[in-house]
């Protein structure tokens, strides 16, 4: 009887260990999961902004843009790992400096990304207005739902010049023009203006030294690939974030042996 | 140039900057040695081009191209692009960026949103450089630049034209004043503090041109010390009166190498040296770099000193359980070396897939740099077809290497030894015994002064020019690596060519055979190799040998020494007055050395060191004994079967074989 009363004991503490182990496990989950519960449970107008969405979908066309030398689809390209690498600077001839193609890099990119990413950014913002709808709110909209691309030092804004009034019943909340603004952190201003900095060295030299620039910003890597046809893969690396700007250049190529001719295949 | 390093400068000493300068100029050198080497080949280039395309077929701006190659929707002139309104090269301004956009033409400027101008080389007075000048930082940029660096940074731009250049721009930034900001507050009843330069701190110096000792006597002098700037010294100095205290806090700046002391304020102090924390005079002046700790070494993995410097091989960076824990702070100075190649950051060397050199460089092999920075290796392939080699010195200890143009151009018109192994002109190898005939057109063997009177011919050069380090050629049919076709590569080693020159094209016509039907470019490898045709001709006369015992005066073959080429004759040779298979196989093995000396030439072995035979041929008396030839050499052989029966026997073989023809004549003779 004694006997048996201390094990029905024993089994009740294992129960009521595995019950604490359990809320425990629960609560940090919940603690972990807690902002995306809320938003499931009671979200709020904030929940609804498509900054996230938005930061996302720049990010990923701004890798592509850089993948491809500033440019999604180039006209003039050279093809690198399977990815078309526009020329910043070409010369089809040989024996002679480049000629520019793109001189205004920042420029060109920030458009790029702008036309781009111009349908996903609408995307999120009408993700946006139905959620908001399907939760009851009326909606207007002012200004444009057109995105700006900034890439300044260290982060690149992504800014709508729209606001937006959100009512629904007695409540009724204006979301002002900053709010549609995103900001995230990169690295890409530093890695345009090395990239033209290298134009310019192959436009006026025919060539560039990579090892400087690595010397002046040891966050950065910069490839140099010389290529058969006289063109010059340049890859600059951020070691810290990782993102990657390739591009071609074609400046002051030599053919193979002692042939004179002054074009190449254009 | 002049938009190098156009963002805001990372502060660095002045001996590394010199360092940096030197590579720098170095680099500088080769580039401009190669512009200047190829402005003197352009001389010789053929005027074949002569349309300017605004826009080519391909996309390509203001190209110098054939006709057919201009987009007709666009502007084109049959000259030159330098000489048109529409794509002469000028300087695009961007005036938002303040970047000068060098060798633009202005539709392309126009287009993108720029200012254009004439001058190619951007020499107008908005791209005129200055210092500008934004905290303790400096960059030697253009004043538009100057002003939106400033924006950026929410700072006052500070640009000055009177500074030359960069590096005397980095020294003055990095000589502001700098040193602790006192305001007193008057909530709190005592004075704050934020170390920082004298500009940012918008209040008056406490005693001007004063030594930091005269300065902190002052500032004790007076409870609470008077609101103003102290050059020269820290937040934590006791005779400020402010809260700041020290601390064993340590941070990083950016644009800098080493690890700082905080204050208890969260300023700035001076380099972490844990043996100095109790110290209070080293809480209470700014300590220059060259009085702290360890100067003059890396001092990477350190527990107690934070003086790291870049160019020396170390950078502050937080530390982790491989770096090992600094005594104070979560910072410590973190080796850049590359310990697995046993090389210091910042060294280069050269690196090559085969070797190289002395004339017998492989086919489809390359040179390559490799460069250790930042625990990494970069390897950089110099120009391919090596129009570049990689040159290496040693400085101290530390290899510093380069890409440079590869000078065989002109070995071949060398008539002098000590012109062709000029090493300050070109890149050549003397070989003695022979010469390259421009009346043959072929390899002769060389005629000395005493033979030339003997035969009544003229003295030839005694020796023969060839490239020390042979170029490569496009031989394989069609010009390789076009756009978007040519090969990558990876590392040495691991060079993987898409366009491989000795994998399989159809047909595989081997080292030194081209097909000259399809570019220039291949024709020039043609002609390039037909150097190495040679023919080999021997004199044999008969000689009376003196009276044997009991015998009579007997008569002999034998090799005219005097005439040459007897090294390759055996006695038997000799006797039967014939070149036999074997030694004429023997002559055709050394010709066809010579024939890949002058590049990608003949029969030898690619980078693989697998070996091809197809780029030369050997005949004797018309019948092939060497080499599997090239198409074009066995289509001759074909012929030259076919019509054997017309010729007379020991006459030219007929061929004329890419690279070796065999030829012997026996001229007889007492």
């Amino acid at each position: 009887m004694f006997k048996r009363s201390k094990k029905i004991g024993k089994r009740s503490q294992i129960t009521v260990f595995v019950i604490i182990a359990i809320v425990i496990v629960i609560a940090i989950l919940g603690v972990i999961f807690y902002p995306n519960i809320r938003k499931f449970i009671a979200p709020t107008i904030a929940d609804f902004m498509p900054n996230e969405c938005i930061e996302e979908n720049v990010k990923e066309v701004m890798n592509e843009t850089f993948m491809k030398g500033g440019l999604m689809k180039p006209e003039l390209y050279f093809m690198y790992n399977n990815e078309t690498l526009g020329y910043l600077c070409y010369t089809s001839e040989w024996y002679k400096t480049c000629i520019m193609q793109i001189p205004m890099l920042k420029q060109t990119i920030e458009s790029e990304i702008e036309k781009n990413s111009e349908a996903r950014i609408s995307k999120c913002v009408d993700d946006m207005k139905k959620g908001l709808e399907n939760r009851g709110y009326s909606l207007k909209v002012s200004g444009s739902e057109k995105a700006s691309i900034d890439i300044v030092p260290e982060k690149v804004i992504v800014s709508l010049d729209m606001a937006m009034t959100v009512e629904k019943g007695d409540e009724k909340q204006t979301i002002p023009i900053s709010k549609f603004k995103t900001e995230f952190k990169s690295n890409a201003y530093e890695m345009i203006m090395v990239a033209s900095s290298i134009q310019n060295w192959e436009a006026r030299y025919g060539d560039s030294a990579p090892e400087s620039y690595m010397a002046f910003y040891p966050n950065l890597k910069v490839e140099k690939i010389k290529q058969d046809d006289g063109t010059k893969v340049y890859i600059i690396t951020d070691r810290n974030t990782g993102e990657k700007l390739q591009f071609a250049i074609r400046s002051l190529s030599w053919p193979p042996g002692l042939a004179i001719p002054t074009t190449k295949v254009v | 140039m002049k938009d190098e390093m156009q963002i805001y400068k990372k502060e660095r000493k002045e001996g590394a900057c010199i360092k940096f300068f030197r590579v720098l100029s170095l680099l500088l050198a080769f580039s401009v040695f190669s512009f200047v080497f190829s402005l003197f080949l352009t001389n010789f280039v053929s005027a074949e081009v002569n349309y300017c395309c605004e826009k080519t077929l391909t996309g390509a701006w203001c190209q110098n191209a054939p006709q057919e190659q201009c987009d007709s929707n666009f502007k084109m002139a049959p000259t030159s692009c330098e000489s048109t309104s529409y794509c002469k090269p000028g300087c695009c301004f961007d005036s938002i960026e303040g970047l000068c956009m060098e060798s633009t033409p202005q539709r392309v400027c126009s287009a993108n949103g720029g200012t254009w101008s004439n001058d190619s080389k951007c020499n107008i007075p908005q791209c005129t450089l200055g210092c500008c000048i934004l905290a303790d930082q400096g960059a030697f940029v253009t004043l538009t630049r100057c002003k939106q660096l400033a924006g950026f940074y929410g700072l006052i731009a500070d640009f000055r034209r009177n500074i030359a250049n960069e590096v005397e721009c980095i020294a003055t930034a990095q000589g502001a004043d700098k040193g602790a900001c006192v305001t007193y507050d008057e909530n709190l009843g005592k004075n704050t503090c934020k170390f920082t330069t004298r500009e940012q701190c918008k209040k008056p110096m406490i005693l001007e041109g004063a030594s930091v000792n005269e300065t902190l006597a002052f500032a004790n002098s007076s409870k609470p010390a008077p609101s103003g700037f102290y050059k020269g010294i820290l937040c934590s100095a006791e005779e400020l009166g402010t809260e700041c205290g020290p601390s064993t806090k340590t941070t990083i700046i950016e644009g800098k190498d080493e690890v700082y002391f905080t204050d208890t304020c969260g300023n700035i102090a001076n380099i972490y040296d844990a043996s100095r924390y109790n110290d209070k005079e080293y809480w209470k002046k700014v300590f220059k770099k060259s009085e702290s700790c360890g100067y003059g070494s890396s001092n990477a993995g350190s527990k107690t000193c934070g003086n790291c410097d870049y160019y020396l091989g170390s950078i502050a960076k937080k530390a982790t359980r491989a770096t090992g824990t600094p005594t104070y702070g979560n910072y410590i100075c973190v080796d850049l070396s590359c310990k697995k190649e046993g090389k210091r950051h910042g060294e280069s060397w050269c690196v090559y897939d085969t070797p190289s050199g002395d004339s017998k460089d492989p086919v489809g092999s390359r040179y390559f740099k490799a460069v250790c920075l930042n625990n990494e290796v970069i390897v950089e392939p110099c120009a391919d077809f090596r129009n570049e080699i990689c040159i290496e010195e040693k400085f101290g200890g530390f290899s510093e290497a380069a890409c440079r143009v590869n000078r065989w151009q002109d070995c071949m018109q060398q008539e002098e030894k000590a012109d062709c192994e000029n090493k300050d002109v070109r890149d050549c190898k003397w070989i003695e015994g022979y010469y390259f005939s421009t009346q043959s057109g072929q390899i002769e063997k060389s005629i000395n002064e005493t033979e030339a009177k003997k035969r009544g011919v003229q003295q030839t050069p005694t020796g023969l020019c060839v490239p020390y380090y042979p170029p490569g050629f496009v031989f394989w049919g069609s010009q390789g690596g076009a756009a978007g076709q040519t090969g990558v590569q990876k590392a040495p080693g691991t060079f993987n060519a898409t366009t491989p020159a000795f994998k399989a094209q159809t047909p595989v016509f081997g080292t030194g055979y081209v097909n000259p039907s399809t570019s220039s470019d291949v024709a020039s490898a043609t002609s390039q190799c037909s150097s190495g045709n040679a023919k080999l001709t021997v004199k044999f006369k008969k000689t009376k040998y003196p009276l044997k015992i009991f015998g009579t005066r007997e008569t002999a073959w034998h090799c005219d020494e005097s005439f040459g080429n007897c090294q390759y004759l055996t006695e038997e040779d000799e006797r039967n007055a014939n070149i036999s298979v074997e030694s004429a196989k023997k002559w055709a093995e050394d010709m066809n050395e010579i024939c890949y000396s002058l590049g990608d030439c003949g029969g030898y072995i690619n980078w693989l060191g697998v070996r091809t035979e197809d780029g030369y041929a050997a005949y004797q008396n018309g019948k092939r004994i060497l080499g599997a030839g090239g198409a074009e050499i066995l289509e001759k052989e074909k012929k030259t079967t076919q019509q054997s029966t017309a010729q007379s026997q020991g006459a030219t073989s007929g061929v004329t074989g890419k690279f070796i023809v065999d030829l012997i004549k026996k001229l007889g003779g007492n």
